[in-house]
Formats: C-alpha cells, sequence, structure tokens
C-alpha cells in the first residue's frame, strides 16, 4: 500500500512538472520564437469609418503574427461585433478571410480574441445606439502562463499514467470500479477547469443552480440584485457569449468574484423537499465550501465536484456490485454527455446513477440464486429509485420489473406477495406525486402550450396523435437513443457530428461492448420482453408528455424532446438485447485497457476541442 | 451495539412510520407558510390566459391575504435577445421595491413585502418598463402570487393537500418494509 502511494504521487509529481514544461515550451513555442518583427505592439494605429448605423475599424497588419487581440473598451451596453481579417492559407496560398463573432460585455472593459495566425485587413464592426467608446487596441505576442490549461495537461498525464499504472496491475475486472473511480474523476475533472465558470453551459444549470442554494435558504447578494432560484438568470449576464479566451474567462472569473458577497444573508428559510433530494450532493459541495469561506467561484466549482463525485461514487458501486456487463456499464456511464452532465449542475446524473443501481440489484436477483430478496436489499432498490425518480418521475415504471423476481428469492411467498404489493404502491406513487407538488404543467418555452387543451385534443383525436406519434417519435428512435446529439453533446457548448471520428470511434465500442461483454447474461425471454416492454412504455412517455407539456397545441410534430432523456435506458435496452452466443476470448488485461482507453481518448479530444480550445487557449 | 444489530430492521421500518406521520402533524402546523393566494388578476395560471403586455405596464394589485411575505410574478420573454426590465411596486405612490432584471425565456420576481404590512382592500401597483427596444419582443405575464405570513395567514388545509402525499409515501414505504420486521421472530 505504501509502495503504491509512493508510486501515485511520484507520479503526480513528474505529471505537475511535464505539463509546466509542456505549457512552456509546447504551447508557447511560437511565441518563444518569435522574431523582433512580430513583437507586440501596445498601441495599433487604426482608422474609424460610419457606413449607415455600423461604425467599422480598420488597420492593416501587413501579415504579421497576432496571437492575442486585445481591445479595451467602455460600454453602458453589451454589443456584439463581428472581428473580419485576411490570413495566409496553407502552402502559402493566397489570402483567405476568417470572421469571429464576439462581444464587448458591459460586465468586463476589455475583450481578448485568440488569432493565433500572420494577419492582415483586420476590421471590427459594430452597431450600437449607447455610448461605446474603443480605448485602445493592441497586439499580445507576450509569453503567458496559462493555468487552465497546464491544469488539463496535468490530468491528461495522470490520465495516462493511471491507465498504465493499471495496465502493470493486471487491469483485473474485480477491481473495475476502482479504474472506474479514477478516471472517471479526472476525466470530470477535466470538463470542470475548461468550461467557463457562470452558468447556463449546461442545461438549465442556471435553474439547477439556483435549486441547490435554495436547499439551505440561500441567497447571494448580487451588485444591488441577489441570487437565487427566484432570480436565477442574474449570473447568466456576465460573459455570457462574451468568454473566447483564458484571459477573459479569467475576467468573468475576477468579475462574479468581486460582484458577489460571498456573506450572503440568509432571507428564506431552508426548504426541504423531497423531489429536490438529488440536489443535495451540489448543495453539501457548495455550502461546505461557503462555510469554510472559500471565493465564490471555488464555491461554484466545488458543488460541481461534489456532483461528479457523488456519481461516481454511485457507478462504481454498482459497477462493483454487478455480475453482468461490469465494462458496459461503466463504457455508458462514461459516454461524454453523461460525464458531461455529471460535471455540472445537473439532476440527469442523479436519475442514471439511481436506475443504474436499482437495474444492478434487480439483475443480481433474476440471475444469481444465491442472492436474496432481503431487508437491505429492498432498501436500497427504493431509495435509489426514489432518488431517480423525485428528479424525473416518468421512469418509475422501472420498479414494476420487481415483479419479475421469483418467489425463492424471498423468506416465504407471504413475505413475496406483501412486498411486491408495496413495490407496486410505490411506483403509483413515485409517478404521480408530481402531479401534486406542481412539476406537472404546460411549458410556456415551448410557445402556445397547454396542458388540458392538449390532453382534450389527444383524447378526442387519438388516430391524429398516433400518426404525429410515428412521425416524430419512431422517426427519430435511433438518433435520440445513440444519435451524436444524444452521446457526444456538451449542451449549450458545442458538440459533435454524427459524421466525426470521435462519435463513430465512441458508437463502434459502444456496440463492440456490448456485443462482447455479455458473460454471465442468462436474462430469459421472458426477462428481455419485460424490459423491452418497460423501456417502450417509458419511451412513449416521454414523447407524450413533452407533447402535452412543452409542444403548442395542435403541432404536428412533438417539440422539446431531448437525447439525454434517453440515457436512463440505454442500460437497460442494451441488456434486453444483449446476444448470448457470442464468446469473447480477448485477455481482460487488454479488453479492460482498450475499453477505458478509448473512452479516455474520446472524451479528452472532446474536452480539448469543444471546450478547451474555443473557452480557455 | 448488539441491540442495534438485532433490531436495526424494527427501527428503519417504525422510522419511516415515525417521519410520515410526524410530518402529517408538521405540515399541518406549519402549512400556512407555504400556501399562496392568487390575486384576482385576469391571469388564471401558467397554463391558460397567457397577456402580451405593452411597455410602460401599470396593473394594480388588490391585496386580498395578511401582510404578506411577498408577491411573486411569474413572466416570460420569448425574445432571443437579453432586455433589462424595470420592475417598480409601488403603495400610494411610495415605492416598495425597484430593480431591473434581465430576461431568459421564463422568470419569476419576488418582491418582498414582509415589512409592509400589506391589508386586504390595500392596493399595490406593479410597473413594468422596458428600455431597450422591448415593444418587439412578447413579454407575458402569466401570474401574480401572493405569499402570505405565517402568523396572520388563514389557513386552509385543502390548498395544501399535495405536502401530505410525501408522508403518505414514507408511511407506503414503512407498510412495504414490514414483512421484513417478521424476519427477526423466526
Amino acid at each position: 500500500m505504501k509502495k503504491k502511494l509512493l508510486t501515485i504521487s511520484i507520479a503526480s509529481i513528474v505529471c505537475i512538472i511535464l505539463s509546466i514544461l509542456v505549457e512552456v515550451f509546447v504551447f508557447n513555442f511560437k511565441i518563444l520564437t518569435l522574431d523582433e518583427n512580430n513583437k507586440s505592439i501596445p498601441e495599433v494605429a487604426y482608422t474609424i469609418e460610419t457606413q449607415d448605423n455600423d461604425t467599422i475599424i480598420k488597420f492593416n497588419n501587413d501579415n504579421k503574427y497576432i496571437n492575442k487581440l486585445v481591445i479595451n473598451y467602455t460600454t453602458t451596453e453589451t454589443t456584439d461585433y463581428s472581428l473580419s481579417y485576411d490570413y495566409t492559407g496553407t502552402y502559402g496560398k493566397e489570402a483567405s478571410q476568417n470572421n469571429i463573432h464576439d462581444k464587448f460585455d458591459k460586465s468586463f472593459s476589455t475583450s481578448i480574441t485568440n488569432i493565433d495566425n500572420s494577419v492582415s485587413n483586420v476590421q471590427i464592426q459594430y452597431q450600437t445606439n449607447h455610448q461605446l467608446t474603443i480605448n485602445n487596441i493592441s497586439i499580445d505576442n507576450d509569453f503567458h502562463f496559462n493555468y487552465f490549461r497546464t491544469i488539463f495537461i496535468f490530468l491528461v498525464l495522470l490520465t495516462v499514467f493511471f491507465l498504465i499504472y493499471f495496465y502493470k496491475d493486471g487491469f483485473r475486472t474485480e477491481k473495475l470500479h476502482i479504474y472506474f473511480a479514477t478516471i472517471c474523476t479526472l476525466l470530470g475533472l477535466m470538463v470542470i477547469v475548461a468550461q467557463p465558470s457562470a452558468t447556463f453551459y449546461s442545461w438549465d444549470d442556471q435553474i439547477h443552480f439556483g435549486e441547490t442554494i435554495d436547499w439551505f435558504g440561500g441567497n447571494i447578494n448580487y451588485n444591488n440584485g441577489e441570487y437565487n432560484l427566484s432570480n436565477a438568470n442574474v449570473l447568466d449576464s456576465a460573459g455570457r457569449e462574451s468568454i473566447h479566451s483564458a484571459e477573459e474567462k479569467q475576467q468573468q472569473i475576477d468579475y462574479l468574484n468581486s460582484s458577489i458577497n460571498h456573506d450572503f444573508q440568509k432571507t428564506n428559510p431552508p426548504i426541504f423537499s423531497f423531489n429536490k433530494i438529488s440536489y443535495l450532493p451540489m448543495a453539501i459541495g457548495y455550502n461546505f465550501s461557503k462555510l469554510i469561506h472559500l471565493p465564490f467561484i471555488v464555491c461554484f466549482q466545488i458543488g460541481k465536484i461534489f456532483n461528479l463525485l457523488f456519481y461516481v461514487l454511485l457507478i462504481s458501486y454498482t459497477i462493483k456490485k454487478s455480475k453482468i456487463g461490469k465494462r458496459l456499464i461503466a463504457f455508458v456511464a462514461l459516454i461524454p454527455i453523461n460525464l458531461f452532465l455529471a460535471s455540472n449542475y445537473s439532476y440527469d446524473p442523479a436519475v442514471f446513477a439511481g436506475i443504474t443501481v436499482f437495474l444492478v440489484h434487480l439483475f443480481n436477483l433474476l440471475l444469481d440464486q444465491t442472492t436474496k430478496f432481503d431487508f437491505k436489499t429492498t432498501l436500497i432498490i427504493i431509495a435509489s429509485m426514489t432518488y431517480a425518480c423525485f428528479a424525473k418521475a416518468i421512469y418509475a415504471p422501472f420498479l414494476l420489473l420487481t415483479l419479475l423476481v421469483p418467489k425463492d428469492r424471498f423468506n416465504s411467498p407471504k413475505q413475496s406477495l406483501l412486498v411486491k404489493i408495496g413495490l407496486v404502491a410505490i411506483t403509483i406513487m413515485l409517478s404521480i406525486l408530481p402531479l401534486f407538488n406542481g412539476s406537472a404543467s404546460s411549458d410556456p418555452r415551448g410557445g402556445d402550450t397547454s396542458l388540458n387543451d392538449q390532453i382534450v385534443l389527444v383524447l378526442n383525436h387519438p388516430f391524429d396523435y398516433a400518426n404525429v406519434f410515428e412521425d416524430t417519435a419512431i422517426d427519430r428512435f435511433s438518433a435520440e437513443l445513440v444519435g451524436a446529439d444524444s452521446l457526444t453533446n456538451f449542451a449549450y457548448l458545442n458538440k459533435i457530428s454524427s459524421s466525426s471520428n470521435l462519435y463513430i470511434l465512441l458508437f463502434i465500442f459502444l456496440i463492440f461492448v456490448f456485443l462482447t461483454d455479455n458473460k454471465d447474461n442468462n436474462l430469459t425471454k421472458k426477462h428481455r420482453i419485460a424490459l423491452l416492454g418497460v423501456v417502450l412504455i417509458i419511451i412513449a412517455l416521454i414523447w407524450t408528455a413533452l407533447y402535452l407539456s412543452f409542444t403548442p397545441v395542435g403541432s404536428d410534430t412533438i417539440k422539446g424532446v431531448q437525447g439525454r432523456y434517453f440515457l436512463p435506458l440505454l442500460l437497460p435496452l442494451l441488456f434486453a438485447l444483449q446476444p448470448k452466443n457470442i464468446q469473447n476470448k480477448i485477455n481482460p488485461k487488454y479488453y479492460n485497457l482498450i475499453i477505458f482507453t478509448i473512452l479516455a481518448l474520446v472524451m479528452i479530444f472532446m474536452i480539448y476541442k469543444l471546450i478547451l480550445i474555443p473557452y480557455s487557449f | 451495539m448488539g441491540l442495534i444489530k438485532k433490531y436495526y430492521k424494527k427501527i428503519i421500518t417504525y422510522s419511516f412510520f415515525l417521519l410520515g406521520f410526524l410530518s402529517i402533524i408538521i405540515i399541518f402546523l406549519l402549512h400556512p407558510q407555504k400556501t399562496s393566494v392568487q390575486t384576482s388578476l385576469n391571469y388564471d395560471s401558467m397554463e391558460s390566459e397567457l397577456t402580451d403586455i405593452s411597455f410602460p405596464f401599470i396593473q394594480d394589485i388588490p391585496i386580498n391575504t395578511t401582510n404578506p411575505d411577498y408577491l411573486e410574478l411569474y413572466f416570460g420573454d420569448d425574445s432571443i435577445n437579453n432586455h433589462n426590465y424595470t420592475i417598480t411596486a409601488s403603495q400610494n405612490d411610495q415605492t416598495l421595491f425597484q430593480h431591473t432584471y434581465i430576461n431568459e425565456q421564463s422568470n419569476i420576481i419576488r418582491i418582498p413585502t414582509a415589512d409592509n404590512n400589506l391589508q386586504p382592500n390595500d392596493t399595490v401597483t406593479i410597473r413594468i418598463s422596458c428600455e431597450d427596444s422591448c415593444p418587439n419582443t412578447q413579454f407575458k405575464l402569466y401570474d401574480i402570487d401572493q405569499h402570505p405570513t405565517l402568523k396572520t395567514a388563514q389557513a386552509s388545509h385543502s390548498a395544501d393537500y399535495r405536502y401530505y402525499w410525501y408522508s403518505v409515501f414514507l408511511i407506503v414505504i414503512g407498510l412495504t418494509l414490514i414483512p421484513f420486521t417478521k424476519e427477526n421472530k423466526q
């Protein structure tokens, strides 16, 4: 144990040193080797023209190198601007033009854009009907130590080290939960480090952060207003859509740290609500770090880290307990969208992890005759499904699968009957509780919606609704379940398309693990049909729920359905369809190494391409 | 320790019952804090009567509860661009609350009124103004709620029945676990 700790400690120190060297000598190589002609220019001479309502600033850089273009400004309102310039293409081909859309954010006073090219004919164009003054334009070709990038490199190197370390350790299947926990934590931390430090980068994260603060009755004093659930959008205004470089990200952090009075007054009583239970890990992380007076952004990030760690804990426990498909569970849990959501303010990881814990216990009961439906198992099943379904009740029908458990797993037939009746009652309650806490209502974001009118319409025209369902739900079935929108989507930050190498690689390996990690999956036909039946019912419920609540009355399509809603259905579907007859003779050492390496590769490249370069370079 | 190990199933199972019944009592006693009273405006609910408003929007709100803690405005703006809305609440020309908000889809504004001792038959005037090209946007006001204080609200327990379902849920969990407690006797 001591030897292991020593090895990991030494490796961590080596990774720190290496990451600093990579940051200085690889990422800053161009800057360090620039000649005198391409040094920084503290004040660029430019001309200003006015055309119609547009203001156009122009200067010619004579095809010299610009690393970062810095514009100092003063503005009363956040203003869009476009930056265009000519640059020489590959092999010295004739000049091409590049256009970048950015903002003069009223929260800041400097806009810093990464160019990293030799450019000429630079043009900055904006429209304004309020006070906006450009104070200075400069070219920054100096060396800067980018600590976001350095931490990211450190985490990548540490991931590589652990993959080699686990390989040397034999990548044993019985230790898979430890390998998963390590790799998942490192990859999740990469997301947190690379991402801008505010809300509205993941789906509804401003609402989820508000709910997190609400847990202990907190309000945050924010300039003259307050940040709480009722006013959760305030944080978005600080730099939303205007972060395009590490310096701008740092400005955002400094701005939020200085604007938010962190010793906030408790103006609301603590609100305990069962349906907010999935926010508890984030609330504990956030409030614990606040108690020890850490700056706001640190607390904000620790809230995310706690969400990630709780996800890692639940999935690792699941992998450890599972008697089938350990690799398949690890694979699906490490799919980029799952990991991205677990590293943000979101309740989707709670739903996925809760349902996975339930399913693994169910499969153990169905397949292993020595596993008993005892007090502890019942408590875990109820707790995991409650945790998942209080966040999203639509998955409650999964609990009905406990009816498949044979009587001999119980102490007596009478006990079997009574417990199953109880579980059916819990399923009904989990399904209907949202109706009583007011969360079953129409969502005005969908447009002219009305829950009541839509229900009446569907009931009066069931065949027409069947047509709408067929045209939308069945048509988009595969895309929503395993398409790029579902698996490789980083919400408002960006996503990769289905034609991308990374997505294709991920999809091929998902199928590979689905076909090959089938040892001991002896689910009977009855089990598989029931599992498929419940999955299909939930899919129909998801589409119908969004047709009723999010789609304008009488619409021919169903609006608001997102791939992430189907993530908790992926594992049960794969287990139900998994073939029994394929024999996997690959050495587990190589098999496990390949799976974790592919997942880590896909995730690292996605974070690098979609988050680090656009927001932290 | 030995006793806990012997009786842990019963302790956990009966804790669910105890929690369920206790929470029914607590909810019954505290419930007015959770009650909200809708004003008699035409904006019935989130589902209907969406009201596009023009600026400045001025509306008198008749207070129908004693000393509400706060008024809540539910609103939304479907436009993509951010707009600044200044929301002012006043009583007899005296400003109770003023703040500027930036829209983003749906939103709720909470106007604190606990210190104003508002009474039934008082009127609060809500004024919503927008300076930056808001007439082109689709600002919608869905609803305005009044949240009474614990001390003075007239309890109407039937209005808050939804919280009781959580207590029932705890009791159902307890009932499901009961068959396992019999194992100790065997």
